[in-house]
């Protein structure tokens, strides 16, 4: 993607690996300077952060993040409904954090319109989404997030 | 309180967002092209300096408010002391860190046996400890003692044995200032200990003061110390350590009804060159005890004698009254007599320079007044007694301290003004016992006597130089160790012993205001009397109110 002056980038923190994928959270993947993003990437990258940041965990900005993944600290993923069930409730939350940021001048193609989960596999300590994101301009693609619930060690 | 805050968790929410968004504003105009908002840009690069621009602005707002008097007299609290300090300095300000009470206690043992009180031994009255600042030695005989730290164990008529130490509050404050008859237990026992008490009302206690309290003296900072006015007065003793927790100081001068030392010639009008200070160092009245050494002058019985005795000028300096006269060896257990005679006089010989003073109106209780004393002993038997006999007793004096030291300093070369002289005198007191009937039904919450008293005795202490007493005072100070639904204040009774200058008294009697008639011939006016009140005058008694 050609850089266009009439955008505003943000810095890309999900790539996806080499023949797509899963999403690798680094940002600045080897062998590059890192990425920056607009459009559509924009608008899943700010879904993401919305959905997997911890609702109340962010100082002085109590209202960012849902209870998603804090669902799942509490050990409430059991089974993929259980999964189904939180990410219905949280993205009713994120929907409203998106929303409020959004302008008159933002791009359709940043705009938030939906979010669906396709399916949830929960396969012992690792859950793993597939989340389908929706744009203002009628654009949708399928994420894969990968959730670990065990915070992997410190080495 | 340190003015800086470190933590981000301290900082106001409303202040970061704000913050926030003008980061954000101001990165957009520089970088169009970067998504400043909500993302990963604004949480890892905006984000954190809007939390220290934020922390910058509010510290930053925190010393601009320490600084400025504006500031700190429409929230003192909310002023950082040590740039109050600071800024208190510019007019010779400086903050009172506060005093310790101290005094001196009687100590009480059984037996004629050596009693050893070391350094830091810890006596306490409540929950307000004090303690020896050196080590006392009390031996039995008068030729052991062979050291400065010894003192002779004082033979009781009850079989006993008595020695005093001194003693120093270990926290800084008022409560350390307990009456004197307080009852002390020690944290270990000395051998053979039976009791202690102070012998002595405890001063010095001060807590710091508080920034209001250094804003209400900006104005005698500013003033030149010299005693010229009420307000250069003020700040003359401010300055001074010894002289400057003065709680009342009311100057009359030339001009004022009160003012009687400048008539001293024909005309009768006033011709200046004189003024009074009526000094007031502390709330409560000062109680202390000296020993002299008395005179028999009469035998009336086998244990029914008068005996004479004399204060000189620096004994009964600011004395108001003898509150008893009691043998040496008796203790207060044992009761005390009162005076029968008391016959004031001035002293004014050796050398001068003196204030212009001819007369006991305008002389008593100051530097310079004498006190002589009759008293009538049922105690001491008087058996092989002669007319002219001599023997000690413990007399104990009721005043205002420091009236001599600070009429000394303010005749002093240094101090007096060429054109006028001063004289010290301790205020005329009032001393006011309050009645007070509390309602209360059962179901009234457990109500604090000693508190009420405590409370009710500080109010009078403190009211100014105004010559009445409310009883509003009285109810306000009681009101608030009640509960309010189911005990009131029933009744309120107020009553004033005002002596004169001449040893007359004026009783004062009201229920609602306990008014000081102006009597400025006899110097006694409303701007000359002071209210001393102590929390045993404070009688406080229940009814049964089954209506509340």
């Amino acid at each position: 993607m050609s850089f266009d002056a009439s955008r505003l980038y943000e810095v890309e923190i999900w790539h996806r690996k080499p023949g797509g994928g899963i999403m690798d959270a680094s940002i600045i993947p080897n062998g590059t300077g890192g990425f920056g993003i607009a459009g559509y990437a924009k608008l899943v990258q700010r879904f993401l952060m919305e959905l997997l940041t911890e609702l109340g965990s962010v100082s002085f900005d109590s209202n960012k993040g849902t209870n998603f993944l804090t669902d799942a600290r509490l050990g409430k993923w059991r089974t993929s409904r259980d999964v189904a069930q939180s990410f219905a409730a949280a993205e009713l939350t994120a929907r409203q954090n998106l929303k409020a940021d959004e302008t008159p001048t933002t791009p359709a193609d940043e705009v938030y319109s939906s979010a669906s989960l396709l399916s949830a596999s929960v396969n012992g300590d690792q859950v793993v989404i597939h989340v389908q994101i929706t744009n203002g301009a009628g654009q949708s693609g399928v994420q894969l997030v990968p959730i670990s619930l065990i915070p992997p060690s410190r080495v | 309180m340190p003015i800086e805050l470190t933590s981000l968790t301290s900082l106001n929410e409303a202040d970061v967002l704000q913050n926030d968004s003008e980061a954000s504003q101001r990165v957009q105009e520089v970088l169009p092209n970067v998504s400043a908002d909500r993302g990963y840009v604004h949480d890892t690069v905006i984000h954190p300096h809007g939390l220290l621009a934020t922390l910058l602005q509010t510290n930053t707002n925190r010393y601009l408010a320490s600084r400025s008097l504006i500031e700190i007299s429409a929230d003192p609290t909310l002023a950082d002391d040590d740039i109050v300090n600071a800024v208190m300095s510019n007019w010779g300000i400086a903050r009172s860190a506060g005093g310790f009470g101290s005094g001196l206690a009687t100590v009480i043992v059984s037996q004629a046996a050596t009693v050893i009180i070391p350094a830091g031994a810890i006596f306490t009255f409540g929950d307000q400890q004090f303690t020896t600042q050196s080590v006392v030695v009390a031996k039995p005989e008068a030729s052991l003692i062979d050291s400065p730290s010894d003192q002779l164990l004082v033979p009781l008529i009850n079989g006993n044995f008595a020695f005093s130490i001194a003693l120093t509050a270990s926290v800084a404050g008022p409560a350390g200032n307990i009456i004197v008859d307080s009852p002390l237990t020690p944290a270990t026992q000395p051998t053979n200990f039976v009791l202690a008490y102070a012998s002595q009302d405890f001063i010095g206690g001060l807590a710091p003061d508080t920034n209001a309290q250094l804003i209400a003296k900006q104005a005698a900072g500013v003033a030149a110390k010299v005693p010229c006015n009420e307000t250069n007065a003020r700040a003359l003793l401010q300055q001074n350590a010894l002289y400057s927790t003065f709680v009342g100081l009311s100057v009359i001068g030339m001009g004022d009804p009160e003012m009687q030392r400048d008539k001293h010639w024909t005309w009768p009008i006033g011709g200046g060159g004189r003024t009074d200070w009526y000094y007031r160092p502390q709330a409560s009245l000062l109680r202390t005890t000296i020993t002299v050494t008395a005179t028999l002058v009469d035998v009336l019985d086998v244990r029914d004698s008068v005996w004479q005795f004399s204060l000189n000028r620096d004994q009964a300096a600011g004395v108001y009254e003898i509150g008893g006269v009691r043998p040496l060896d008796a203790t207060v257990l044992d009761g005390s007599f009162q005076p029968s005679s008391d016959i004031r006089q001035l002293d004014f010989t050796g050398t001068g320079p003196f204030p212009d003073v001819v007369n006991l109106i305008e002389g008593a209780y100051s530097r310079y007044q004498t006190i002589a004393i009759q008293f009538q002993d049922t105690l001491t038997a008087t058996a092989g007694l002669i007319v002219g006999a001599q023997a000690q007793y413990t007399v104990e004096l009721r005043l205002m301290p420091l009236v001599a030291s600070l009429q000394d300093f303010l005749m002093s070369d240094e101090i007096s003004p060429f054109g006028s002289d001063i004289l010290v005198r301790s205020p005329m007191p009032c001393f006011v016992e309050v009645w007070v009937s509390i309602a209360k039904n059962a179901a009234s919450a457990a109500i604090d006597v000693s508190a009420i008293q405590n409370d009710v005795a500080a109010r009078v202490n403190a009211i100014p130089f105004v010559g009445g007493l409310y009883a509003s005072m009285i109810q306000s100070a009681v009101q608030g160790h009640l509960d309010g639904t189911n005990a009131a204040v029933s009744g309120i009774d107020m009553i004033g012993r005002l002596r004169y200058p001449d040893g007359t008294v004026r009783w004062l009697r009201d229920d609602s205001l306990l008014q000081v008639k102006d009597d400025p011939a006899f110097c006694v006016t409303k701007n000359t009397t002071q209210f001393f009140c102590d929390a045993s005058d404070v009688v406080v008694s229940f009814d049964a109110a089954p209506s509340l």
